[in-house]
């Protein structure tokens, strides 16, 4: 398997997260609460919906139906977990991202001017 | 609970098929019923919009599965399912495409969306009005089958004499029958037997039903007493039958109810009902005193029925109603047998004759046809909501036209953007769906804008039209009106768009990317269509404008017309005897004369009069008089109105006496054979000659004089220049109607005037009791209506078509900076380019304003029958809306003039 981090955005990257702070029974509107929790603003539905398709078709997350809910008026949940896959992308990004970040502390945290 | 069913649908439809979109539609629900608790409202509006988000948003994503192999999908496959997805995927793309261009443009957003909402709401409006009023189908079971019954003089004699009623006459003898007429009618024309058993019975009605809406009652109710002057209709049991409507508590009058001196019945309306008796549902000895006449109450009609209008509070039985015939007030409706249509009943009808017996003359003989209950029911305001509609159509038009302008002017900004989308594959018939689909929606939006007017009109309207209007409250903004609204947005919008989508489609790719490539053949097109909409736009606006004008002078004229007698501080009311007490001529003049004595001693009345009819009253009795020493040409006999007036009449009402004397005041009942007579009856049959001293003959061979002449009494309704005739009060077999000079507030005689009357004879009847001008402003709350409506779509339209050649004038000054700044750059004078730029604005309205002339002359003809006192083609009120038009918009023009000349030829150069 190559590198694959190329492939995630950064949307994608912060919906995986926020499945894995979820952890187990996430599914899409508790992801939408943790995704509205850590990046301070709100974040509309359709989108969170149309990433989660995406993230599976690519195979970083997988989903499982849930039972038909009566306070769902007979529909199931979407049961979400992040894929082995997903899981080596997500360390892919960071590795990247930690690589060149080294040494750019003292650079990027002085005052820069434009 | 459970989210509004029509976004659930549609979510289903945006949604993937398969438990993937089946979750969507659990989390949406769960967190739906988590909002429902708090305000159900709230969480309906909130799933419709995250319904509508989520779902564009996901067909906006959805990729698009290639098509390349010949053919079509198989229907239901995959790949037909793929294209119906595509297509909606191109319209999420489109809408959104729309509102961002609405967000990035949002002073053409404002003035599009302003535009349309004010017109298409207008429109709508008025459409609620026309449908509830004209098209709404009754209220009753099957009423296609409800028919109204006209009657039309079927013998020679009575057709010659028909041949001199007037209006109003006509309406009334094509409507109205005797009693005795209608029952011998529903004998010969109703089946008595029903089902299979019918046999050979081809007569074509199911049943037959009389009501008389004439009178207005004063009823009191119940134990409490306490006496109210109401609407109501002496109705045949049988009418209940034919209409069909169950009562909502108890049951219909009785035909026993409806025999003569039965003790009588009768039914309350809803309204009464819950004000009256609190809605008691046990009206077991419930009584109802009409009129001083004991009536048992036997049920309540539910709260939608109101017949023959929404005033009618209560229905009568006929067991004390007046059979003779002499009261030709019976108008019948009939429900006919399932199959014939109209015709077909005429046929059958052919051979039935109505006769109105009379005592003064040759029986009429009249023949009953049929027509629809409904147009019956509405006929008379007919040509009023015609012509509002008319108007607020050619208001819409005006709009169109005006937001096509804006449009125009926006693609032509546009080109660079359409040419690069051309150049990057973007097909014409793509880029012509992407402009319609972005005019439709912005038309939509103006639209929905639009219903808070229409929302507006329909609740004004029922307070603001004139009390005669029927049906007013079937006037709703419901489905009909809603799909009538998007339908108009829809067509409004697709109109508007198809000039810039050809524009769009007839760019070629990368002609367009020039800059400042400009000066072609399109730009000519253009410049000509731009310049015919407006040319268009002011002719229309100025057909409008005239006729708003017309309508509002012929108002005033209304208002301002020389009645011949002076309404103010004069109360009036109206009074009808009960047949047998006062059968004697000496016995009538006995109680008028003590009603004359006990109401001059109410402190604050000056002087009474009585008489026959009032003016404005709409009621009249006409007939031909004979005069001495004049023999009139056949055709050419003296027809005059006559009244029975006493002396005191003419000083209550202050009418000019212009010769002679008025009748001997000191007697109140006077047997002289005088007359007085008002002057256009010298005017028109006597050459101009003096009519005093004549001696004039009604035909009954009794020769009265004439002692003196006052001026013409005019009054909206009554035919003008048709001379009166005036009588001493000596025998006249009705109520009197009384007109009392008062000082002070008339309101607080009220009282004392229906306690007299009370007390005097509690089963005479008083009603009406009103101030004169009163009177006078019920008869023209119908023209005020009609000049209300159509002068503000008039002025609103005369703004528009203004804002419309500014938005033009002021465009092509855009586009022409760069000639401007050369010009001024080279030397030319401001005053040069003003004159330029202003001439082209001049020639522009001068087409527009002689195109509306020619409309005018065309199309005010039809405003004829609407006006009073103005000539439809009024030169005074022609040139006030010329000059207001015109000069608004030589206004218009001069400004982006004078902005022209102002130009910085170095900023003009640079511009492109």
């Amino acid at each position: 398997m190559g590198n694959r981090s190329g492939l995630l955005g950064t949307f994608e990257q912060v919906v995986l997260l926020a499945i894995l702070r979820v952890g187990k029974g996430a599914y899409p509107p508790l992801v939408r609460e943790a995704l509205e929790e850590g990046l301070g603003r709100s974040v509309s539905r359709g989108s969170v919906y149309v990433t989660l398709d995406r993230l599976e078709e690519k195979g970083f997350l997988e989903s499982t139906q849930g039972e038909r809910e009566p306070g769902r008026s007979g529909h199931p949940k979407r049961y979400l977990a992040v894929t082995e896959e997903g899981a080596v992308a997500l360390r892919e990004v960071r590795n990247t991202l930690r690589i060149f970040w080294e040494d750019l502390g003292p650079v990027l945290d002085a005052e820069v001017e434009t | 609970m459970r989210p509004p069913r029509l976004a659930e649908t549609l979510l289903t439809v945006l949604l993937p098929e398969g438990y993937r979109g089946d979750s969507v539609r659990g989390d949406l629900f769960e967190e739906y019923t988590e909002r429902a608790r708090k305000s159900r409202r709230r969480a309906a509006i909130w799933y419709w919009v995250e319904a509508l988000r989520v779902g564009f948003r996901y067909v906006g994503s959805r990729r698009v599965p290639v098509f390349n192999g010949p053919g079509r999908p198989t229907p239901g496959s995959r790949l037909d399912r793929a294209s119906r997805t595509s297509w909606m995927r191109d319209l999420a793309f489109d809408i959104r495409f729309g509102f961002r261009g609405m967000k990035r443009e949002p002073g053409w957003s404002l003035a599009t969306l302003g535009t349309l909402g004010l017109a298409i709401g207008a429109t709508s409006g008025i459409f609620a009005v026309v449908y509830g009023i004209l098209l709404r189908p009754l209220p009753y079971p099957d009423p296609g089958r409800l028919v109204s019954l006209e009657f039309t003089p079927s013998s020679q004699a009575t057709l010659e004499e028909a041949s001199s009623w007037d209006d109003r006459m006509r309406r009334h003898y094509r409507r109205s029958i005797t009693f005795p007429a209608y029952e011998s009618l529903a004998r010969g024309v109703v089946r008595t037997r029903r089902g299979p058993g019918a046999g050979n019975d081809h007569r074509p009605f199911w049943g037959l039903g009389a009501f008389d809406a004439t009178w207005s009652y004063d009823v009191s109710l119940g134990e409490e007493g306490g006496t109210q002057r109401l609407g109501g209709v002496l109705a045949s049991a049988s009418l209940f039958q034919v209409l069909g409507i169950p009562p909502l508590v108890g049951r219909w009058t009785s035909e026993e109810e409806d025999q003569p001196d039965t003790r009588g019945a009768v039914l309350l309306s809803y309204r009464l009902w819950q004000d009256r008796l609190g809605s008691r549902r046990d009206l077991d000895g419930v009584q109802a005193t009409v009129n001083g006449i004991p009536y048992t109450v036997v049920g309540v009609m539910p709260p939608n029925f109101g017949f023959p209008s929404e005033t009618v509070d209560l229905w009568i039985s006929l067991s004390h109603a007046s059979r003779g015939l002499g009261s030709t007030n019976y108008e019948v409706v009939g429900r006919v047998v399932p199959g014939p249509d109209e015709r077909q009943v005429d046929g059958a009808l052919a051979s039935q004759r109505v006769g109105l017996i009379r005592t003064g003359g040759p029986d009429w003989e009249m023949r009953p046809s049929v027509t629809p209950l409904q147009s019956s029911l509405v006929g008379e305001v007919r040509p009023a909501l015609a012509l509002l509609f008319c108007a607020v159509s050619t208001l819409l038009l005006i709009a169109c036209v005006n937001v096509m302008n804006l449009a125009l002017t926006r693609a032509t900004r546009k080109e660079q953007e359409h040419g690069l989308r051309a150049a990057l594959g973007a097909g014409p018939g793509r880029l012509a769906r992407l402009l319609l689909t972005e005019s439709v929606l912005v038309s939509i939006l103006g639209a929905v804008l639009g219903l808070g007017l229409t929302w507006i009109i329909v609740n004004a309207v029922p307070g603001f039209a004139p009390e005669a209007v029927p049906r007013k409250a079937s006037v709703r903004l419901d489905g009909a009106v809603l799909v009538f609204t998007g339908a108009v947005a829809v067509v409004v919008g697709l109109a508007v768009g198809l000039v810039p989508a050809l524009h769009a489609v007839r760019l070629r790719s990368g002609t367009r990317l020039i800059p400042g490539f400009r000066w072609s053949s399109w730009g000519s097109v253009e410049r000509r269509l731009r310049d015919g909409l407006v040319v268009v736009q002011l002719g229309l606006a100025l057909v409008l404008l005239v006729s708003g004008s017309l309508l509002i002078r012929s108002f005033a004229a209304l208002l301002n017309e020389e009645t011949g007698f002076d309404p103010v501080s004069v109360l009036t009311f109206e009074t009808s005897l009960p047949g047998d007490e006062y059968a004697e001529a000496s016995a009538r003049r006995a109680f008028y004369q003590e009603l004359n004595d006990r109401v001059l001693s109410l402190p604050g009345v000056r002087e009474a009069g009585m008489t026959i009819y009032l003016p404005a009253g709409g009621q009249f009795h006409w007939g031909d008089i004979e005069m001495e020493g004049h023999s009139p040409a056949p055709g050419q006999e003296v027809r005059v109105e006559q009244k029975e007036v006493t002396p005191t009449y003419f000083d209550v009402l202050g009418m000019d006496l212009l010769e002679g004397r008025p009748f001997r005041a000191e007697w109140v009942w006077s047997d002289a054979k005088e007359v007085v007579v008002t002057e256009s009856l010298g005017r028109r049959h006597l050459a101009g000659e003096s009519p005093i001293g004549r001696r004039i003959n009604t035909g009954e061979d009794e020769w009265w004089t004439v002692v003196g002449v006052v001026a013409d009494v005019r009054h909206r309704g009554a035919e003008r220049d048709v001379p009166t005739v005036f009588f001493p009060y000596y025998s006249y077999r009705g109520g009197l109607d009384v007109a009392l000079k008062v000082e002070g507030d008339p309101g607080v005689l009220a009282l004392p005037i229906q306690r007299i009357l009370a007390d005097m004879d509690p089963d005479v009847t008083l009603f009406s009791l009103m101030p004169l001008e009163a009177r006078l402003g019920r008869a023209v709350a119908g023209p005020r209506f009609q000049a209300f409506l159509v002068g503000a779509f008039g002025l609103l339209s005369a703004l528009l078509s203004v804002v419309g050649i500014y938005g033009v004038m002021a465009y092509a000054v855009t586009r022409r900076t760069r000639e401007m700044g050369i010009r001024r750059a080279l030397g030319a004078e401001s005053s040069r380019i003003v004159g330029r730029v202003a001439a082209h604005g001049f020639r522009l309205t001068l087409f527009g304003v002689g195109l509306g002339l020619v409309g005018v002359f065309l199309l005010t003809g039809l405003l004829e029958g609407f006006l009073f006192g103005v000539g439809p083609h009024d030169p005074t009120t022609l040139i006030l809306a010329v000059s207001l038009l015109s000069g608004a918009s030589l206004v218009a023009c001069l400004v982006p003039a004078f902005r022209a000349a102002r130009t910085d030829p170095l900023l003009a150069l640079r511009s492109e």
